[in-house]
């Protein structure tokens, strides 16, 4: 398959803090990969780098086979790719629909238009209807996003993504503070993305990892101290050495290999 | 919808009429002056609020593009010609020409270093007026400024009630236009880079762009208004283009009510008016207009915009029960 992404030797420091240390990823087009590691490995400035919000130290992001490390973030987003945060990021006094419009307004070339009125681009709304649909949210349309469930504030930021028909997605802990039953669906949703849309996804719940990921690159330090397929990083011994403690379904993991170890 | 439809363009057309036959009613040419003036510092907030009200761009320089459009059309109506349309032109493009380089400057700062920058560049106007003596008149300001002259139509914009109409449908085509740009995908941006400039950039906008697009739209009204002036008041001094001129639009803008664009229109109005009324009173106006301003501040954020948009919700609601 073809390299859409590659991360290549990224390194950056904030003042003394050396975040990422000569980080190496190359995602392959239609691949889902789950980057995990602990609190303060690195994982969102890394997105951010990729992103274009930050610049790193050293290194280059090379996205469709171009350089596009000193390309801002909107010229990235013209390129294919797209982002969700961490913590929600929305337009918090606009209705559901108009947050959603912002996005596909731009996607189809209309974000300059000044001769008609924005409700005349029926283009433009019925695709934003059209998002709303498939993420739930129609019946909210007209709810001001402050006014949203924090779920529903998750799902808009999702919503948002996919509205720039991205190639390249990158998810910052899309089920973060939410329900299991929330959580569940958006699994749901992900899984149901297109596979040629590349995931990238940042990610703490294990269960959610492994129902969405191909391949898991795992952060440790601004390192990447594995990156393969789940069962490989699953028993890789540094992981489970230095990692995996913290989560029950590698507590299991971690459990087997020390009676294995001791047996 | 059409019932709706009517009663949003109902106070509309009312409010237009009562303008129109204003001059019958009042035959008095001092409150034609005073409501001529209010219309066209109308304009000017109506600017000013799209960057404020729409892109939240804090611009405390706007009195720069006012300035120069007024100085332009002065100038060329008492050197070349008072010919309406040419100097018009040269007003409105002087100022966008303006809004141009300095915007470009202006908005890659955010929050106060932006207002900062705004104020810097329309004091460096300030004193390119006040030195610049053989051009512009320097201190003693740019006087002899003649009404200007609409061949084709033959008007006499000499007379105080067609230079009151000519103003007010430079008026009412300027909040057309404007009220058409914020409606548009472009007003929509406005507002997206006012709720999250961040995420704007994050689905792909050029942020930069669109506030560029925001400040020369809103230089060139400005400009409009400033032609206008120079025509109403046949005088510019470099007050006109000091700080305080553009405090004085600022806090039109915000007692007005930001991002409503009539609401602006209404603080011009209450602003002259008392004005007006205070001045012919008292020395102490400026204390007066302190006051009202801070009242509106702690009491009416929303300005007087907010306070119409309350009254009528709560007797609609009142009116259901």
């Amino acid at each position: 398959m073809d390299e859409l992404l590659r991360v290549e030797n990224i390194h950056r420091r904030f003042g003394g803090l050396r975040v990422l240390n000569g980080v190496n990823l190359s995602v392959a087009e239609g691949e889902r990969l789950a980057i995990i590691g602990p609190n303060g490995a690195g994982k969102t400035t890394l997105f951010n780098i990729i992103g274009g919000e930050l610049a790193p130290g050293l290194g280059r992001i090379i996205l469709g086979g171009e350089d596009v490390t000193r390309r801002p973030a909107h010229e990235r987003v013209s390129r294919g790719l797209a982002r969700t945060f961490q913590t929600n990021n929305l337009f918090l006094g606009l209705s559901v629909f108009e947050n959603v419009r912002l996005a596909v307004q731009r996607r189809q070339g209309a974000a300059f238009r000044v001769l008609q009125p924005a409700s005349a681009l029926t283009e433009v709304s019925s695709e934003t209807a059209g998002l709303l649909a498939r993420l739930g949210l129609q019946e909210r349309h007209l709810a001001l996003a402050r006014d949203l469930s924090y779920g529903e504030q998750r799902q808009l930021e999702v919503a948002l993504a996919l509205a720039g028909r991205p190639r390249l997605l990158l998810l910052d802990e899309p089920t973060a503070g939410m329900s299991p039953a929330e959580t569940a669906s958006m699994v749901e949703l992900i899984r149901s993305f297109p596979r040629d849309v590349t995931l990238l996804i940042i990610e703490h719940d294990m269960d959610v990892v492994f129902a969405i990921a191909d391949r898991i690159a795992v952060l440790h330090y601004g390192e990447v101290l594995a990156d393969g397929r789940p069962d490989e990083v699953r028993n890789d011994p540094n992981v489970l050495a230095v990692y995996l403690g913290t989560s029950s379904a590698f507590n299991v993991q971690r459990s087997t290999l020390i009676s294995n170890i001791q047996g | 919808m059409t019932s709706d439809r009517r009663r949003r363009i109902g106070p509309g057309l009312a409010t237009i009429a009562a303008l129109v036959i204003f001059p019958f009613v009042s035959p008095s040419i001092y409150f034609q002056n005073v409501l001529t003036e209010v219309l066209i510092f109308g304009i000017f907030a109506m600017s000013l609020d799209l960057l404020i009200g729409y892109t939240g761009l804090f611009s405390f320089g706007h009195a720069a593009f006012f300035g120069v459009a007024a100085y332009t059309a002065g100038i060329v109506a008492t050197r070349f010609s008072d010919n309406m349309l040419l100097t018009l032109a040269a007003g409105v493009l002087a100022a966008g020409l303006l809004a141009l380089p300095l915007g470009a400057l202006s908005i890659r700062s955010v929050g106060i270093y932006f207002l900062m920058l705004t104020l810097a560049f329309s004091q460096m106007v300030y004193a390119a007026a006040y030195k610049w003596t053989w051009l512009t008149g320097g201190p003693n300001g740019l006087a002899g400024v003649p009404r200007p002259v609409l061949g084709i139509l033959g008007l006499d914009l000499a007379s105080v009630s067609t230079f009151y109409y000519a103003t007010l449908t430079f008026f009412l085509a300027s909040y057309v236009v404007l009220r058409r740009i914020v409606a548009s995908p472009l007003g929509h941006s406005f507002v997206g880079v006012r709720e999250n400039e961040s995420r704007m950039r994050a689905i792909g906008y050029n942020t930069w762009l669109v506030k560029l697009a925001a400040f020369v739209i809103a230089g060139l009204f400005a400009g409009l208004a400033g032609v206008l002036f120079s025509y109403f008041n046949g005088f510019i001094s470099p007050s006109d283009v000091y700080w305080t001129t553009s405090g004085l639009v600022m806090v039109m803008v915000i007692i007005g009510g930001a991002g409503t664009l009539l609401g602006p229109v209404l603080g011009a109005g209450l602003v002259l008016i008392l004005q007006n009324i205070v001045s012919s009173q008292t020395d102490r106006w400026p204390l007066i207009m302190g006051a009202t301003f801070i009242l509106f501040v702690l009491v009416a954020r929303r300005g007087i915009a907010g306070i119409f948009h309350d009254t009528l919700a709560l007797a609609r609601r009142s009116a259901r029960v």
